[in-house]
């Protein structure tokens, strides 16, 4: 379970998140929409100190920390429970794709070298990149760089994994492939947060969905009720505007 | 015309001269080496910004930057064993050639600290992001991930800058170390032929130049990491 309460960050003297608190149930894949600057991906980021929150509690399973306050040894204990995918596939430039899923088991884990590879090369197979076990990062594509993203988070076997945006950076003919192996890795039961503009991957996938905007939860619930019967003002004007009338109210 | 130059004359000169080249590849490699580390030590202090500690090398920066290596080799050689006397701390039976390499590191030091810091500052924040991600440290990140690419940004100008410092190890004369130069204006001058000695020399830079230069571009092909256009 993950459980995030009372959430602020500002940025100067803009408000990004203005009391955000949300609960994540162990195996769920909440999805949070909401229009540019909504302080989506601020939150994310603050869940894993990316970025540092004004005030807020972060709860992982037994482990409670402050999001403002923690110290270096709780924010790498944290790090160490999570994941995080990055919109630009966050590769190490410097590693191969195989040295990239590794570095994390051994560096910061402290598995074995073989065990590691060992693992590492599962997952790569997993993702369907084992014929790019050796390349470095700049030979390919961004659809096989964000497979080898992906593949690098599962491996850290995390408590949730957290997905800032992971297709938009993409062409749009690698978009579905790429929620193909989202969706997989939900289906292994692995709990996700994921940030995203792809409304029928959210329909799809999400056991919950949250509706940000201005820094605030507008409205959360299953996809069901949030797409179709939206109780906010805000959320129905905002999927007016990206899902098409005549298959809004099917 | 037949007395100005003289083959055998610069077979002659070779022997005596050559030995002289281990004090100019000590200075390089000594300089170098410590050069690069110090210079990496300034680059993240210059990064993190810490107080005091900051000005202070804003200070040593500006310094050697500003003023030719032969002042800082003067300065260092005349004003270091004063300012370690009043330590209690006796320096003046120690070896010229060690002034000299001192110059050599703490130049180095600041130029190099310059550039890494530029190419650190040139690998994209998300490599650090990622880093931090899977948990890693601030130290296993910089030093795993951050470094080696910096370090590969930073290698052409290091290379010049290899090349550059081959050639001023030529200043150490002035405080008497005989390098290799030194010991061809000696040899010139006793003997009354400086042609074929400077010949030798400038054929040996020469050489040594171009083997420094095809060293660093093969270093740059090997640490590409796949990147191609790095070495056009």
């Amino acid at each position: 379970m993950i459980e995030i309460k009372n959430v602020k960050k500002s940025f100067g003297k803009h408000e990004v998140l203005k009391d955000v608190s949300l609960k994540v149930d162990t195996g769920d894949v909440v999805v949070i929409l909401g229009p540019s600057g909504s302080g989506k991906t601020t939150l994310l980021r603050c869940i894993n100190f990316l970025e540092r929150a004004d005030e807020g509690t972060l709860t992982i399973e037994d482990q409670t920390a402050d999001l403002h306050t923690a110290s270096s040894k709780e924010k790498l204990q944290i790090r160490k429970r999570t994941a995080f995918v990055f919109q630009n596939y966050g590769l190490f430039q410097n590693k191969t794709a195989i040295q990239n899923i590794t570095e994390g088991l051994i560096t910061a884990r402290k598995i074995p070298k073989a065990e590691a590879i060992a693992k590492a090369e599962e997952v790569l197979d997993w993702v369907g990149m084992s014929d790019k076990r050796d390349y470095y990062p700049s030979k390919l594509s961004g659809g096989q760089q964000q497979r080898i993203g992906i593949a690098r988070a599962v491996a850290l076997d995390p408590d949730v994994i957290l997905f800032d945006e992971p297709t938009s950076a993409l062409d749009p003919e690698l978009v579905g492939e790429i929620l193909g192996v989202i969706k997989k890795v939900a289906k292994k039961g692995i709990t996700m947060i994921v940030v995203t503009h792809e409304m029928s991957f959210a329909q799809e996938v999400a056991s919950k969905v949250v509706f940000m905007d201005g820094g605030v939860v507008v409205e959360s619930g299953t996809p069901r009720d949030v797409f179709y019967y939206p109780k906010e003002e805000r959320t129905k004007k905002f999927l007016e505007r990206i899902i098409p009338q005549d298959q809004y109210f099917i | 015309m037949a007395n100005l130059f003289s083959w055998e004359r610069l077979w002659n000169i070779i022997p005596q001269l050559s030995p002289y080249l281990l004090i100019t590849f000590q200075i390089v490699i000594i300089g170098l080496l410590f050069g690069t580390l110090l210079g990496i030590l300034v680059a993240i202090l210059l990064l993190n910004k810490i107080p005091i500690l900051h000005q202070l090398l804003s200070v040593y920066i500006s310094f050697m930057r500003g003023t030719s290596m032969l002042i800082q080799m003067m300065v260092i050689y005349y004003g270091l064993p004063l300012l370690l006397n009043n330590f209690g701390i006796d320096i003046n039976g120690l070896d010229k050639l060690v002034f000299v390499e001192i110059t050599f590191i703490l130049n180095y030091g600041a130029f190099l600290g310059e550039e890494f810091r530029a190419a650190i500052l040139a690998v994209p924040k998300e490599q650090t992001e990622a880093g931090y991600s899977i948990g890693l440290t601030w130290s296993q990140t910089f030093f795993r991930i951050i470094l080696p690419q910096a370090l590969l940004t930073a290698l052409p100008a290091y290379g010049a800058e290899a090349v550059s410092c081959f050639h001023l190890t030529s200043i150490a004369f002035t405080l008497g170390v005989v390098d290799f130069l030194g010991r061809a204006n000696t040899l010139g001058s006793a003997s009354g032929h400086l042609l074929e000695t400077y010949l030798y020399v400038a054929f040996v830079y020469i050489v040594i130049s171009m083997l420094l230069r095809l060293g660093f571009y093969l270093l740059e092909k090997k640490f590409s990491f796949g990147r191609e256009g790095v070495n056009n």
